[in-house]
């Protein structure tokens, strides 16, 4: 390769950054170490599964008042969720069905669908501290829309964990940065940091408690708080889940979101 | 002095191209003054008219919550039993009228479109004391029977692609958390030229906003107008008292309309304002000068003539004074009854900036496009002592400096 001409002192300094970087940068040669990708990899091998039905508690702290609500989730594969509120009384029938990038939602006391598209998937779903987006997240789409980094290891809550952090590819993404505190034995995430572009923290997730089911490792109680929201902060407990049970035909549809 | 007089009107009708030029050169001054005097009254009347009728109301009693993180609006702080609370304040005098809202941040959801908007629920009969929405509609009409109806801005209606009679899906997040929905028809569409409202604002009435927010009984203001909008401040206080007694002061407060934060910007408009005066009365005032000077030395040589007939140096002074008083009479006479006119004029009919204004998009209404000019009988007064001390104030010094000169040399000199 033929390199015309070197402009100025500014490439000349780059060039240098760029051979600095290079030297200093720890190779994983050795293989004893993952990488990164190798790291969400696993992850993976936890959090994906082909179907699964929970029934979650939802605790919204916001100052001094304690909500809480009560939900049933049915998953399909990476493509397809559906979620049914049964209380309080004002949420109960609300459902939310997710095929794809669709969200639609039902309301009972305007037996209404609304869709939900664009900036309207980063509003708070139901009153908590999570975005209808953060509820709609796959793994798959993870891995396609971010870089991945490993930045070292750190003892979090006791616990030895792999610090990586994600870039997004994509400029408008909400969450351009995250910074996950992965578990070196289990790989459940126990804390992940979501930043926007400019660096600015938007939100803190943290997992209270995994349980060990029959193939993997699951967070059964999650905290996610939102720190653009005064004192508040959410609670998902998942008190019963199944992974892989067959899920009755016709649940992703929008008949069964509009069934009373 | 009389005889000055005589010789002075003669003066003027000698020459009466001359005359008459300079009183335009008043009169332009005068109708200038006027009519920018009167539609800055009218402007400036016109910000507190749409603030109050909007926001503020005379006295507006809020939480004080609601009232600190007014821009984000939390639904949950509410007065509640506002009924009650309007019944026994009612009883206060120098009340005209009484109305109360919610405000809220919602999401509107037609077949196509997601919006998030501003809902107000409104008390539609009381309402019409404040915010009279039935004179900015233009399509369909005001809340009838039915109370799942909304009026909504025609910039909004756009956005959302409905029209009359449609059906628009409201989705909210109650005071409880909870996310509640209800449907409304769209039963009238409103322009009201603030870009803003237009765009975002939508009212339906109190109590479908109570059910959205789960809040029944419960309003975000009360709003009181006043026979006497100066007494706000009293009455206020007199409120605040009550609230005091019945151990409410905690939570809830009284504000004027003066105290409100919209109001601080006021101040600042005006020095504005009297700034666009005085440099337009500036404009007049060397118009003016400058053709009083012109009609004083272009008679130099006449003036010449007079004084070497006998006349003294304070007699040709009196006598230029008493043309230009004549002038000045004349000229304000035209400046007057044309600027009144004028102002009287726009100010039955409007101005209608509305086309400017669509480009501007204050996040409330601020002044409405269509400036009705505010004319008053002290506008002209003013204008006409203006006009008036103009006009001798700029014949004095050219009328000093040819009474000062010799004779011969002003007979010379006009014959150069």
């Amino acid at each position: 390769m033929k390199i015309k001409k070197i402009r100025g002192t500014v490439m000349n300094k780059f060039f240098l950054l760029c051979i600095v970087t290079f030297i200093l940068t720890p190779h994983h040669s050795a293989g004893q170490e993952l990488s990164a990708e190798a790291i969400l990899a696993r992850i993976d091998d936890n959090m994906v599964y082909e179907t699964a039905y929970s029934e979650i508690d939802m605790i919204i702290t916001i100052g001094k008042r304690v909500i809480e609500k009560k939900l049933v989730s049915y998953s399909g594969g990476v493509e397809n969720s559906f979620i049914e509120f049964l209380s309080p009384a004002r949420d109960r029938g609300t459902k939310m069905l997710k095929t794809g990038k669709v969200l639609k939602v039902y309301f009972p006391s305007a037996e209404r669908v609304m869709r939900l598209s664009g900036h309207m998937l980063k509003q708070s779903m139901m009153g908590s501290d999570f975005s209808y987006e953060d509820m709609m997240e796959t793994a798959e789409e993870l891995k396609k829309e971010y870089q991945v980094k490993l930045l070292g290891e750190e003892i979090f809550n006791d616990i030895a964990c792999y610090v990586l952090e994600l870039e997004s590819r994509d400029e408008s993404k909400t969450y351009f940065f995250r910074k996950i505190w992965v578990d070196k034995e289990k790989f459940i995430g126990h804390k992940v940091e979501f930043s926007a572009k400019s660096g600015k923290l938007l939100k803190v997730m943290t997992v209270g408690d995994t349980q060990s089911f029959k193939n993997r490792y699951y967070p059964t109680r999650v905290t996610m708080v939102d720190k653009l929201r005064e004192d508040s902060k959410t609670e998902m407990m998942i008190k019963n889940i199944q992974f892989d049970i067959a899920i009755p035909e016709g649940t992703f549809t929008e008949r069964n979101l509009m069934r009373r | 002095m009389k005889k000055i007089i005589q010789l002075a009107w003669r003066n003027i009708w000698r020459n009466w191209r001359r005359t008459i030029l300079a009183s335009l050169a008043v009169s332009f001054g005068m109708v200038s003054i006027i009519f920018s005097y009167s539609y800055l009254e009218g402007v400036t009347a016109s910000i507190y008219k749409s603030l109050i009728e909007t926001e503020l109301g005379h006295v507006k009693i809020v939480s004080r919550e609601f009232l600190r993180l007014e821009r984000i609006m939390p639904k949950e702080h509410l007065i509640y039993n506002f009924k009650n609370l309007e019944a026994d304040i009612s009883s206060l005098p120098g009340i005209s009228a009484m109305t109360e809202r919610i405000k809220f941040h919602l999401i509107l959801s037609s077949e196509d479109e997601n919006e998030p908007c501003l809902g107000v629920g409104i008390n539609p009969e009381q309402e019409t004391h404040f915010f009279d929405l039935r004179q900015h509609l233009i399509q369909g009409s005001y809340f009838q029977e039915s109370a799942a109806e909304m009026l909504i801005g025609d910039g909004l209606a756009q956005k959302l692609g409905v029209g009359l009679g449609d059906e628009l899906l409201a989705v909210t997040t109650d005071i409880n958390y909870s996310t509640y929905a209800l449907t409304f028809t769209v039963a009238g569409i409103f322009k009201t030229g603030f870009t803003f409202m237009d765009k975002n604002f939508f009212y339906i009435p109190i109590e479908k906003a109570q059910e959205l927010l789960d809040c029944q009984g419960a309003a975000h203001e009360i709003l009181l107008l006043l026979e006497d909008a100066e007494k706000a401040t009293e009455i206020s206080s007199e409120i605040l008292t009550f609230l005091k007694e019945n151990a409410l002061e905690d939570t809830l407060t009284a504000v004027p309309w003066q105290d409100n934060f919209f109001m601080t910007y006021m101040p600042f408009a005006e020095i504005v304002f009297s700034g666009i005066l005085l440099i337009i009365m500036l404009i007049a005032a060397l118009v003016i000068l400058n053709t009083m000077l012109m009609a004083v030395l272009e008679r130099t040589h006449e003036i010449g003539i007079i004084k070497s007939m006998g006349m003294r140096n304070g007699g040709v002074v009196a006598l230029i004074l008493v043309e230009a008083t004549f002038i000045g009479l004349l000229g304000v006479f035209i400046g007057g009854s044309v600027g009144s006119g004028l102002s009287l004029l726009a100010q039955n009919t409007g101005l209608d900036f509305t086309r400017m204004m669509e480009k501007m998009e204050f996040e409330f209404a601020f002044f409405s496009p269509v400036i009705y000019p505010k004319f008053t009988f002290g506008i002209l007064l003013g204008a006409v002592v203006f006009g008036l001390v103009t006009t001798l104030v700029a014949a004095f010094y050219p009328a000093r400096k040819a009474s000062r000169m010799e004779p011969v040399e002003a007979l010379r000199a006009s014959l150069k």
